[in-house]
Order: structure tokens, then sequence, then C-alpha cells
């Protein structure tokens, strides 16, 4: 029996290498390329066309407008509009990896920390490139909350600096791990189905069952750790904009 | 776990960072545009009809209280009419009436003294009768004649 863990294993399938890199189109890049293609045929078959009053596709490419632009507004204000497309590419991305993770046999990219990791770090530099060009210096007030007694800046300011550069990677190790466990799990429950069902029958409704409510479950994580990787994204570009 | 395999790290990187940064030139050119076109000329267009409904609203306000200070213009003009009208019927009804009243009056007047010139001749007539009738009974009862004045001025002196 295969182990949970080969649903991550990496496969070349186009070999590439660019200055000693390996830069191997993989199965993880094809998924990236699937998931990221339907997104782009969904949403621009819905914009295509848009009409006043709008059809279905048209109703969902407008909901999920309205929904990232609505939580950009709220977390950042209006100096993030500029970021708008931004944030919605990020979402559209990570929702549509996370459940194209969910198709069986497919490759879920965003269970890879490497992938996260990547994101969260560019999210995390530029947003603070972003915070330095609008506040120069004064950026570092970040570190020590206006108000707070100056006898506590030698704990507050080494607290605050930890928990600021732990963001990118508090950001990433969520995404990764609730992808990574889930698939795990749904795979161990899968092999239960198999391994208790070649014996007897019944005995594998049990785990098929459960296998059924934490597909379910599933979906439902995919879609809200999409959205917590952005509205996150949003407050932490929020913070370096208007600081405390 | 295949995730922390470093061979693949590189192609990873690489490959995440060209197609997410393809998705985005696609959804920040071709797809968000349009969309918040829509939103956004939906909104413009509801708030246009808006602001239509609210000034067709004001017009037909308008359009109402010109119709109903015309009717009120108009009853208080029928009104004057209708007293102008009464007035006028009255003051003919009027005069009618004094005519009406003055000829019947001097009908009345001469139909009484015509009753009074009847009422006259009558009693004449009556006295000549009397006295008549005086100068037969007292010639055929009582064999005395009596001439006719005598009884006229005897009737004329009961009467008196």
């Amino acid at each position: 029996m295969s182990s949970p863990l080969d649903q991550f294993q990496i496969k070349p399938l186009v070999q590439l290498e660019v200055a000693g890199l390996n830069l191997a189109y993989t199965n993880s890049a094809l998924w990236m390329t699937l998931a990221a293609g339907a997104a782009a045929v969904f949403l621009l078959a819905s914009a295509n066309g848009a009409r006043l009053v709008p059809g279905r596709l048209q109703s969902m490419g407008e909901l999920m407008y309205e929904f990232i632009a609505g939580m950009v507004r709220e977390n950042v204000g209006d100096e993030g509009k500029k970021y708008f497309p931004f944030f919605f590419t990020l979402f559209c991305f990570v929702l549509f990896g996370n459940l194209a993770g969910m198709i069986p046999g497919s490759f879920t990219f965003t269970s890879h920390i490497v992938v996260t990791f990547t994101m969260a770090l560019i999210i995390f530099l530029v947003i603070t490139g972003i915070g330095f060009a609008r506040h120069g210096t004064h950026f570092f007030h970040l570190f020590f909350p206006s108000g707070a007694p100056l006898a506590t800046a030698p704990i507050l300011i080494p607290i605050e600096v930890i928990s600021y550069m732990a963001r990118p990677i508090s950001l990433s190790v969520r995404l990764f791990a609730n992808m990574t466990v889930g698939h795990i799990i749904m795979k161990i429950f899968a092999g239960f189905v198999i391994s208790l069902g070649a014996f007897f029958v019944i005995p594998g409704v049990v785990p098929f069952s459960v296998l059924v409510g934490i597909s379910a479950l599933e979906f439902f994580v995919a879609a809200l750790q999409a959205y917590i990787f952005t509205i996150l994204s949003c407050i932490y570009l929020n913070d370096a904009i208007h600081l405390h | 776990m295949p995730q922390f395999d470093p061979t693949w790290f590189a192609s990873q990187i690489f490959w995440l960072i060209v197609i997410f940064a393809v998705f985005y030139r696609v959804l920040s050119r071709s797809v968000l545009p349009k969309l918040g076109a829509a939103i956004e000329g939906r909104e413009k267009q509801i708030e246009g009809d808006l602001n239509r409904a609210a000034a067709l609203k004001g017009d037909s306000d308008a359009m109402i209280a010109a119709y109903e200070k015309a009717l009120a213009e108009s009853r208080a003009k029928a009104q004057a009419v209708r007293l102008e009208t009464e007035a006028a019927l009255a003051k003919q009804a009027a005069a009618k009436s004094a005519e009406l009243n003055a000829a019947l009056s001097v009908k009345i007047k001469s139909a009484e003294s015509t009753i009074a010139a009847a009422r006259t001749t009558a009693l004449s007539n009556v006295e000549a009768l009397a006295a008549e009738i005086a100068v037969d009974v007292a010639r055929k009862i009582g064999g005395l004649a009596v001439s006719e004045a005598d009884a006229k001025a005897a009737a004329a002196a009961s009467r008196a």
C-alpha cells in the first residue's frame, strides 16, 4: 500500500536546468498552471461581455470581485485600492489551488511549504518595503506602540520585532499545515476504506462515511484558508500603511 | 516528507513566480477592469434612474399642484357666477312680483268700486221696491192711499 505522503511527491514532467538550477516543469507546476488557468478561464468568461443585468457567470465573478474589494476596503481603506488586483489574484490563486487539490489524483501545490513560504515572504518583503517607502524610519514605530511606558521598551520592542518577523512563517505554515494535514487524513481514511472493505465489505462503510464528512470539511478548509491567507495579507498591509 | 526535499525548491519557486505573474497580468489587465466597470456602470445606472425618478416625481407633484390650483380657481369662479346669477334672478323676480302686485291692486280697486256701485244701486232699487210694496200694502190692507214719495221718505227715515 502506498504511503499517505506519496500524494505530495513531486515528479518532473519536463526537465529544465538553467545555470545549474533544477527548474523542471513538475506535476506541482502543472497543477499551478491548471488552477490558475481554470480560474483565468472562469473569470475571463464572467468578465467578457459583461452586461448591466448579469448572468450566472458574471454574477459569480462580481461576487468574488466585491468580496475581495470589500475585504481590502475594510482592512486597508482607500489606500488599499491600488493593491486590490494583487489581493484578488492571491485569493483566486490560493483558492483554486486548494480546490484543485480536492480533485482525486491531483496535486495540491498549496501543501508545499516552499510555495506558501515564497508567497508569504514576497508579500512580507513588499509590504515592509511599502511601509518604509511611506513612513521612512518612522516605520520603526510599528515596533513600539505609542503611549506605552518607555521602561517597557526593552521587553516590548523584541516581542514586536519577533512577532513581525514571524509573520511570513506563520502565514505560510498555516496554509501549508492545513492543506498537508487535511490531505493526509483523507488519504489515511481512504486507506482504511480499502483495507477494511477488502476483508469484509461492512466495516469499510464506517471509515467511508467518516471520509465523506472529512471531504466536506476539506472543501470548507480549502476556501477558509484562502480567505485567511488573503485577509491576513490585507491586515499586514494595513499595519504598514497606517502603523498603529 | 517530500515537502522538505530541497531538490525541487528552485523549480517550485521559479514556476510559482512565473505562473502567478502571468495570472496576475491576465486578471489585472483583462478581468478586473471589466468586472469593475460592469459593477460601477450598474451603480451609476441605478443612481441615474433614481435621480430621474425623483425629478419626474417632482414634475408630477408640480403638475398636481398646478391642477389643484386651477381647480380651486375655477371653483371660486363658478361660485361667483352662481351668486351673481342668483342675485340677478332674485332682483328680476322681485321686480316681476311688484309689477304683478301693482296690477292686481289696481284690478282689486276697480272691482271694489264696481261692487260698491252695484251695492248702492241695489240698495236704492230695494228702497224703491220697498216703498212700492209699502204703498201697495197700505192700499190693499189699510185701504189708505199713500203716495210713493211719502213711502220713500218714510223708508229713508226708518233707515236713518
